[in-house]
């Protein structure tokens, strides 16, 4: 049979064509290829003797042999849940769907959702709490530092209009004599 | 020419194939308007493929039986919206992995940080028996299951899955990722990781 020569499976990312090797899935041309390939590639070769080891230790895994009972309990069941109602019958595909997904999903959506909506609340609630408290304080200081820049205008005008009236009677006097 | 006999055999096992999807969707639509007697066949047909992929999953024959029964009760269950519009099998296993899985989620929550020890202690392993052979080929084929039991235990469930899907049910790539509902590059990634733990922890078997 004329073979082709293959890129090498683990260089391009094709591990699967080891495993159906292993599996002896792969066609008649493909394995040529790959037997003709492992005669120059030792890591391909390497691991399909390991895959090779895995694949025919996993075949001592079998199962134990099913209970007798298994129909009748499974005929039973499926009596039973005939019998339900017909609403209830209606419900049950949404009820397995809905057992079908992990319970924690719904529940964290929750939490997060209430926990989002406490922290907003809880924010604004500060906000408007500090807006309240804070107003007065920063009045008064407003208040005390007007009140203050005023003294210290009111001081300089004092102290210019002495300087004034002092610098006015000197000249006065100078004119007089 | 020598691969001849093998190319033979898969075409048949290809027409073998098409032949058993046909017979399962023909099963399912004659249950579908209320032929018990189908259903029967269909359980019949796929049991001890479900039962034990479920086993492996769960490692546990009583609960792998009790799911196994969920799975054909909610098949029976859907009968009336039945379009055969996948493979029979896919929405089988798509059923039974979902279930599994949750089961394993379940029970991981509920049992915290137990340990595999623990498991051991409790008896969900099984003695492997085998009545021609001597007391010492019984314990290294016990000793070999065990070692194979928590090698496919250390795996996360979806790699497991994988991996039960491909070494027993023989299902190709397309369809293991048609019932795990990923894609099959996101399929061969997880093959290549589990078959990657299972070479370091069983490759000495050879």
């Amino acid at each position: 049979m004329k073979t082709t020569q293959m890129t090498c499976p683990l260089q391009t990312g094709n591990e699967d064509v080891l495993f159906d090797y292993c599996a002896h899935s792969l066609d008649a041309q493909r394995r040529a290829m790959l037997e003709q390939h492992m005669s120059r590639c030792t890591e391909c070769a390497d691991m399909v003797r390991q895959q090779s080891a895995v694949w025919d230790a996993l075949d001592a895994y079998d199962a134990d042999p099913i209970s007798p009972g298994f129909n009748r309990t499974l005929f039973a069941r499926i009596e039973a849940a005939e019998r339900v109602p017909f609403w209830q019958r209606i419900w049950a595909p949404v009820n397995d769907y809905l057992q079908g997904q992990p319970v924690w999903k719904p529940v964290l959506s929750l939490v997060a959702a209430s926990a989002v909506v406490a922290v907003v609340f809880l924010a604004q609630d500060d906000h408007r709490r500090a807006a309240a408290h804070r107003s007065p304080a920063s009045v008064d200081v407003r208040d005390i530092e007007q009140a203050e820049r005023a003294l210290e205008d009111m001081e300089m005008l004092r102290q210019l209009e002495a300087t004034s009236v002092d610098g006015f009677g000197a000249k006065a006097q100078k004119e007089v004599l | 020419m020598s691969a001849q006999p093998l190319e033979n055999g898969r075409v048949l096992n290809d027409m073998m194939a098409v032949a058993a999807l046909e017979r399962d969707a023909e099963l399912m639509l004659r249950v579908r308007e209320g032929d018990t007697e189908s259903f029967t066949l269909l359980l019949e047909r796929h049991r001890s493929p479900v039962v034990h992929f479920l086993f492996r999953m769960v490692q546990n024959q009583s609960v792998a039986e009790e799911l196994a029964q969920e799975v054909f009760l909610r098949v029976y269950r859907s009968r009336a919206n039945y379009e055969p519009s996948a493979k029979f099998t896919t929405w089988l296993f798509r059923i039974a992995s979902h279930l599994a899985l949750n089961w394993i989620r379940d029970r991981r929550h509920e049992r915290g940080q137990e340990s595999l020890d623990a498991e051991t202690a409790e008896g969900l392993v099984r003695q492997v028996s085998d009545r021609g052979a001597t007391a010492e080929q019984s314990l290294v084929r016990e000793s070999k299951f065990e070692e194979i039991r928590r090698a496919i235990h250390s795996l996360p469930e979806k790699q497991r899955a994988a991996v039960l899907m491909h070494k027993y049910e023989e299902m190709e790539y397309s369809q293991i990722a048609s019932v795990l509902e990923c894609s099959e590059s996101a399929v061969k990634s997880l093959l290549f990781r589990a078959y990657e733990t299972l070479r370091a922890r069983l490759a000495h078997m050879a």
